[in-house]
């Protein structure tokens, strides 16, 4: 359940004291049992006595911030806090313009990837916050950065499910800058842009079958029922095939349970790496056999990439929950969207 | 008709060269049986593989029928001579009826398929190595003298005019040493082979052998028993105090 | 002499049967539930346009024609590695043919992921994996190879082999430790091996390649059985060791390279069937062993195949770990009655 104030995060939560915010986060990867929290102390305030039963406190002004996944630059950017940003691993990878402009300028130092930070660098840079992305428990980085007096702060964006709780994550950053009210007002306007497109389908007489994923080494992988884009098929009137699982994440199935199951879906998104129907070919009959091969319905969105290649739904998606929406059932339910073109899924390639 | 000339038998590692034996010449036809006698490291087992082209010789000629050897492909040169060596650890799921059916390779095809000639051939062979009844057993679970007449076997089963044994009645006890020694006296004789055996049954093979080699000190004598016997190279052998030779019997004796 | 023949004629026969009914099973069992007599139309080639027949014509059938042809292969690899080093341990990889494709592979994930970046990793297609494993073989097989000619000892050969094996997979452990956490996973993956990506195109280079060595395993079988009495006795016996050895070296390396490109490194088969064969037809024939060993080596890695992808169960087991988890008791079950191995 969000906490009071959200309507869909349920991964933080903010509470005001006199002194400063107190922010708690939950779950930052899945299946973590782990909640952290932390004080966010006002300039000038002095560290409460209590201080010990917070897991980081961490003092404003924020200056200097590294960050390290990229939808955070994404709301770091609506904050107008991009250019706070002065480290992150693998910059390369991010496709923000105002963070590439300032890479060029190398103002910003990359700090290794994510499995394997550069520590030394980082303690060199003294941030002023460290936002932390893990797929796992495997943090001895960050113990030694935590041990340095470094604020470590955990983000659990991607461990959302609802696509608008993705979005409410700029209510987690804007007590950093002190823009609540930014965060406030951008938020509700995505989530009404949303909500008017998804209540608009809610009497849809049809719902189209949709299947997901691909195979990759004897499995198929797929989004459960629970997870991100199990949530944007449902809010898009869509009969997912796997809607009834209530995984939040990926689902391992057989090949040949998807055969007998998708076989005659009216749509396919998301077929893992694939990008064009060529590279489907290539694999044998297998993908040939299912109908949104046979009708040209397949969509990815693999196929809309950043300058330097990388992927913006991971980016910038999280953060444009409405388009998204609005991409599925322009595919999905022609006609019944109005002036808009698809962004981030789009057709495969020959 | 084997001629061997000036052979001078050794190993060759990178640039040295040790020679074991030098200057050897003898000449050899159908139904001689050579007894190759010397004591331990004076260069048996190397002048038998050297005859057998397991190793190349430094110096001087072996031919047959006046042509060399080497000349020969493998083929044909497996056709010519057959070996017994010294070896016993065959692959264990071997039975002897395998290792005999192998004489049989040069002469079969690529497939290795035997025909009723070969067939004959095998029946044969079992027959006069007196091995009907183990003839299946695996070669693991023979004695070392019914592993031997196996193994001659396989020598006689290739059917090539010499044969060529190391050591053949090492480890035997005296009834398998004589039915081994009566086996390739009867091959010789009656098949027309040129049998040639490295042993140290020097008194069995005065006995037996038509010519002996004699190895000594980097020397090597050739000649019948007696002949040998008669120039007096048979005495060199031993130390007179210990072994003497007893010219009327053509037998060496302990001096006790 | 006439009864031993024919009590092999026998064993074969029923290893044959063995091997087509190991075929027909895999095809008739698997996650989805087919009923028989629709695996026996699709057999007949009656076509169809339903799922079920879509799952054995698209999916199941190439990936049963993959096991039996890659489990035949490399159990053919095997013995003939147990024939030519006279040692009940060697297998198909013990030249370092997988350590070789293994390095290769790690190269190919993560040096792409280190040096050209997380997008170009993630556009690495199977058939880039399939030229790194190959790559990676080849040059192990050109270094043993080299060796080979000029090193007479066999038992150097083999040691040799086996350290290159332990030098490749330490290159392999330490690039890892500079990759991504993707690129390792991709990598561990990998090693899991996969019989169900192989698709009919890249059967028809799977096929001719077993065919090839089952070709060259007759043709060598009389090299093969005279070396069984030794080097001497089998040169004496007119068979030309050198030539024999290069060509025993090729043919492993082509079916013990060529499964692992494809299929990913799968182990135990090699290892283990010749062994299992030589239990059930005591025999050390290469002319019957052949034949034996190619359909047991099929056989088992077709049950292995059915058994990792049970009916009902709707997830996949590596097909490298259900090898050794199936084939290690049955062997060691065989030999404990028996009490001995023949070789």
């Amino acid at each position: 359940m969000p906490a009071s104030g959200l309507d869909y995060a349920v991964n933080f939560s903010i509470d005001q004291i006199d002194k400063g915010t107190i922010l708690k986060v939950q779950n930052p990867w899945p299946k973590s049992l782990l909640n952290y929290r932390y004080l966010l102390l006002d300039e000038g305030q002095e560290t409460p006595t209590d201080s010990s039963r917070f897991t980081q406190i961490i003092r404003k002004p924020i200056r200097r911030i590294i960050a390290t996944a990229t939808p955070q630059i994404t709301a770091l950017d609506l904050l107008g806090a991009v250019d706070k940003v002065v480290a992150f691993p693998t910059p390369d990878f991010v496709s923000n313009t105002r963070f590439r402009e300032r890479l060029a300028q190398n103002q910003i130092t990359s700090i290794g990837n994510n499995q394997q930070l550069d520590v030394e660098r980082i303690l060199r840079l003294k941030p002023d916050v460290f936002f932390a992305f893990g797929i796992s428990d495997n943090f001895n980085a960050l113990e030694q950065l935590k041990k340095a007096g470094i604020a470590v702060v955990w983000i659990a964006d991607w461990t959302e499910n609802h696509p608008l709780g993705r979005t409410e994550w700029l209510k987690f950053f804007a007590p950093f800058f002190d823009k609540e009210p930014v965060a406030d007002s951008i938020f509700l306007a995505v989530k009404k842009e949303y909500n008017q497109v998804k209540n608009k389908l809610i009497n849809i007489p049809e719902k189209p079958k949709v299947m997901a994923g691909a195979i990759y080494q004897d499995i198929w992988y797929l989004p459960g029922g629970n997870s991100y884009l199990g949530k944007l098929f449902e809010d898009a009137q869509a009969n997912y095939l796997w809607s009834d699982t209530n995984a939040s994440g990926s689902l391992s199935k057989n090949a040949e349970h998807v055969i007998l199951k998708a076989q005659n879906a009216e749509f396919w998104f998301a077929p893992a790496q694939y990008t064009s129907y060529r590279q489907l070919e290539e694999e044998g009959n297998l993908y040939k056999r299912f109908k949104p091969y046979k009708t040209q319905k397949i969509f990815t969105y693999n196929k809309t990439l950043g300058p330097s290649g990388g992927t913006l739904f991971f980016e910038t998606g999280p953060y444009q929950p409405d388009r998204l929406l609005k991409d599925i059932v322009y595919w999905m339910h022609p006609g019944l969207i109005e002036n808009h073109t698809p962004f981030y899924f789009t057709q495969l390639d020959d | 008709m084997l001629t061997v000339e000036n052979l001078t038998t050794g190993y060759k590692s990178g640039k040295k060269t040790t020679a074991v034996s030098q200057k050897i010449s003898f000449t050899l036809k159908k139904g001689d049986i050579l007894g190759i006698i010397g004591r331990n490291g004076s260069g048996k087992s190397t002048l038998l593989k050297t005859l057998a082209q397991l190793i190349p010789k430094l110096e001087g000629s072996i031919s047959y029928d006046g042509k060399s050897l080497a000349a020969f492909s493998s083929t044909v040169q497996s056709q010519l001579l057959s070996i017994v060596t010294t070896t016993r650890d065959f692959s264990g799921i071997l039975t002897g009826f395998d290792i005999l059916r192998l004489g049989r390779h040069p002469h079969n095809g690529w497939y290795g398929k035997l025909n009723e000639n070969d067939k004959n051939i095998l029946k044969e062979v079992i027959q006069k190595i007196g091995m009907e009844n183990l003839i299946n057993q695996r070669v693991t679970k023979l004695s070392d003298g019914q592993l031997q007449k196996i193994l001659i076997g396989r020598a006689m089963v290739q059917q090539t005019d010499f044969i060529l044994l190391d050591e053949p009645t090492n480890h035997l006890d005296l009834h398998h040493k004589a039915e081994v020694f009566r086996l390739l006296k009867t091959t010789a004789l009656e098949q027309n082979k040129t049998i040639l055996f490295s042993t140290h049954e020097i008194n069995h093979a005065l006995q037996l052998c038509t010519h002996i080699l004699l190895l000594n000190d980097g020397e090597a004598y050739f000649g019948s028993p007696k002949e040998l016997s008669n120039k007096g190279v048979m005495k060199k052998l031993f130390p007179k105090e210990l072994v003497a030779f007893d010219t009327e019997n053509n037998q060496f004796k302990i001096c006790y | 002499m006439t009864k031993k023949r024919s009590r092999f004629g026998y064993g074969l026969l029923v290893l044959g049967l063995v091997f087509v009914l190991a075929f027909i099973v895999n095809l008739s069992l698997g996650s989805v539930i087919i009923p028989f007599d629709e695996v026996l139309e699709v057999l007949k080639g009656n076509a169809n346009n339903t799922s079920s027949y879509y799952i054995l014509v698209d999916y199941r059938l190439p990936k049963a024609m993959a096991a039996l042809t890659i489990g035949g292969g490399l159990a053919l690899s095997g013995l003939i590695m147990q024939t030519f080093f006279r040692n009940p341990l060697a297998g198909p990889f013990v030249l370092g043919i997988s350590s070789g494709a293994s390095l290769g592979v790690a190269l190919l994930f993560f040096g792409s992921s280190i040096i050209l970046g997380p997008i170009a990793f993630q556009n690495i297609s199977r058939l880039s994996i399939i030229i790194a494993s190959s790559a990676g073989s080849a040059l192990v097989f050109g270094v043993i190879l080299a060796v080979a000619l000029r090193l007479k000892d066999v038992m150097g050969l083999l040691i040799i082999g086996l350290m290159f094996g332990s030098f490749t997979a330490a290159l392999v452990t330490i690039l890892s430790n500079f990759s991504t956490a993707e690129a390792l996973q991709r990598y561990v993956f990998w090693t899991y091996g996969s019989l169900g990506g192989i698709n009919t195109s890249e059967l028809g280079y799977i096929i001719p390649f077993v065919f090839i060595g089952f070709m060259g395993c007759l043709w060598l079988s009389k090299s093969l059985n005279g070396l069984m009495m030794g080097e001497q006795y089998a040169r004496s016996m007119g068979i030309q060791v050198g030539k024999t050895r290069i060509l025993i070296l090729i043919i492993t390396s082509l079916l013990a390279g060529a499964s692992t490109a494809f299929a990913g490194p799968i182990g135990f088969i090699g290892l283990a069937v010749p062994h299992l064969v030589r239990l059930l037809i005591p025999t050390g024939d290469h002319r019957i062993l052949t034949p034996a060993v190619f359909m047991t080596g099929g056989s088992l890695l077709l049950l292995c195949d059915t058994l990792s992808q049970l009916p009902g169960v709707e997830s996949t087991l590596p097909i490298n770990g259900v090898t050794s988890l199936i084939g290690a008791p049955i062997l060691i079950w065989l030999i404990l009655r028996k009490r001995k191995i023949l070789m």
